[in-house]
């Protein structure tokens, strides 16, 4: 600007002041920026231990599902005495064989089925007297799906000893309940995430209320809307990152307690354990919040100073 | 530059502070708004920084219909003027320095340019040692050249002050004037509100006198006193 004939007023050229972050709205004063980190936090906490819950939940049942496809057990009762149970086992072996839909059997030996009552029974489950069924391992023969038509009745009727088990009775209902388990985390996820839009849809209009005259002034300066919207999105996406990193802390130290809990559990729920795919799907949390809270802010400052207009 | 048809400002159902205004200001004109307290001046300057859309009439700013413009022009518009509030208006929480930078920032200029062009202004208004002063540590005087100062670093086409020197000595409400007419020199059209007769007097400028809510244009007075020349 041309100031010929105006001299100074001051006797020498200031120095330009140092830098500093500026941003023409304080909303890092405002209460919303104490509370809205913990608020992310706790939010990003819930939906991390929520989305591992649902991967784990998903885990397990693809695990029951795929591990038991194919598979029969044939279930023989013991006799009075050990050859009465040897000669049980024979029949049924033969029974099995001349099936040609059977690929495979194996008779689970004392030490296999101890073990898979440890975690119920105990040190007792390896206990010889115990009067335990003996179970036979059945494997389809490849293209087979389903229980073949009629085996299991004819197996009773030769050997009323023995009965066949298809374990769809308790693994559908095992299935059903891990699905639940999936769909009720999905659904916290779901409203962690809609609650969170909620607290920053709240959050953003305080401050726009809060900043009305300083917002109005910006406007008759030329800002434009999204030159307002900016400066709310940053400060949103600053506290989401805040918040977000403090609830991914809590959120892995949680699983990671869970971790060791599970595996101390002797594989009581083999596969719940997190993976290297569920900490990634939590890494991605805070950046999830820092993008849902920044657009949030934008949009609802955006669609709010258009509705004043 | 501004043109007003028959133009009419009322505040939501009351009666009409501004009513039939006619009046056409000449790019790179420079008027003194005058008029006793409550005759509309303040409102006036509304309309013409789009503060306040007419009730009635027309208003054309840079040769547009401002009753046709999209938020964005406005904006864009607005970039176009300066407004020296009469309340001086500075963000509380900004220096001296960031108040006046503002509307560089929002042009979009960058750093270096930012900071000759604004302490340079600050320099000349006297307040060179007030840089990183926050506007409540300022006194009304202070306050008042550092609107002045982040009205004109932009170099506006259309200059709007309200009350410019009412907080200042005459010195340095002079000096001030100095500078509108400096502004007013270089091209911009300025519309300056006051009440103080006597500095109006040292001016060789036409006025816009405000009477009961009508507008009346006096002619400039061929002198110019005061060393204003």
């Amino acid at each position: 600007m041309a100031r010929r004939g105006f001299p100074s007023l001051s006797a020498r050229r200031p120095a330009v002041p140092k830098r500093r972050r500026r941003r023409d709205l304080p909303l890092a004063s405002d209460a919303s920026a104490r509370y809205l980190p913990w608020l992310i936090a706790f939010l990003v906490f819930l939906a991390g231990l929520a989305l591992v819950g649902a991967l784990g939940a998903n885990r397990l049942a693809a695990r029951w599902d795929s591990g038991l496809a194919g598979k029969l057990t044939v279930q023989v009762m013991p006799g009075q005495n050990a050859a009465e149970t040897e000669a049980r086992v024979g029949l049924v072996l033969e029974f099995l064989a001349a099936s040609e839909s059977i690929s495979q059997v194996e008779v689970l030996d004392r030490r296999t089925l101890g073990g898979l009552l440890e975690p119920w029974l105990g040190a007792s489950a390896y206990d010889a007297t115990l009067p335990l069924p003996v179970l036979v391992d059945v494997t389809l023969a490849r293209g087979v799906e389903g229980v073949p038509e009629g085996l299991a009745e004819r197996l009773e009727q030769e050997i009323p000893a023995a009965r066949l088990d298809d374990h769809q009775r308790y693994l559908g209902a095992l299935i059903d309940f891990a699905r639940s388990l999936q769909l009720i985390a999905a659904a916290v996820v779901l409203l962690v995430g809609a609650a969170t839009i909620l607290t920053l849809i709240f959050v953003t209009r305080t401050g726009l209320s809060v900043h009305r005259q300083t917002i109005e002034l910006l406007h008759l300066m030329g800002a434009r809307d999204r030159y307002v919207a900016g400066q709310f999105q940053h400060n949103a996406a600053r506290l989401a990152l805040r918040g977000g990193l403090v609830g991914l802390v809590a959120a892995g130290l949680v699983l990671y307690a869970l971790e060791r809990v599970v595996e101390s559990g002797a594989g009581l729920l083999p596969g719940f354990s997190p993976t290297p795919v569920d900490w990634i799907a939590l890494l991605l949390l805070p950046p999830l919040a820092v993008a849902v809270a920044a657009l949030t802010a934008r949009w609802t400052v955006l669609g709010t100073l258009a509705r004043l207009a | 530059m501004v043109r007003l048809d028959d133009v009419a400002l009322r505040y939501g159902e009351g009666p009409e502070v501004l009513s039939g205004v006619t009046c056409h200001l000449e790019p790179g004109s420079f008027h003194f708004l005058v008029g006793h307290s409550g005759a509309g001046k303040s409102s006036f300057l509304r309309l013409l920084n789009l503060g306040q859309r007419p009730t009635r009439g027309r208003l054309m700013l840079f040769g547009r219909d401002v009753a046709r413009l999209s938020r964005e022009d406005r904006a864009v518009m607005r970039r176009r003027m300066g407004v020296v509030f009469q309340d001086f208006r500075l963000i509380a929480h900004l220096t001296a320095f960031e108040n006046v930078a503002l509307p560089l920032h929002l042009t979009g200029e960058r750093g270096g340019a930012i900071d000759s062009k604004v302490s340079e202004l600050l320099s000349w208004v006297g307040l060179a040692d007030c840089l990183d002063s926050l506007p409540a540590t300022l006194s009304g005087g202070q306050q008042q050249r550092v609107a002045i100062a982040r009205a004109v670093v932009g170099r506006p086409s259309l200059l709007l002050a309200d009350e410019p020197t009412g907080n200042v000595d005459d010195r340095i409400a002079m000096r001030l004037m100095f500078l509108f007419e400096e502004m007013h020199r270089n091209g911009t059209t300025v519309v300056v509100a006051t009440h103080n007769e006597t500095l109006v007097g040292r001016f060789a400028h036409p006025r816009l006198r405000l009477e009961g809510g009508t507008l009346r244009i006096v002619p400039a007075v061929a002198r110019a006193a005061g060393g204003a020349a």
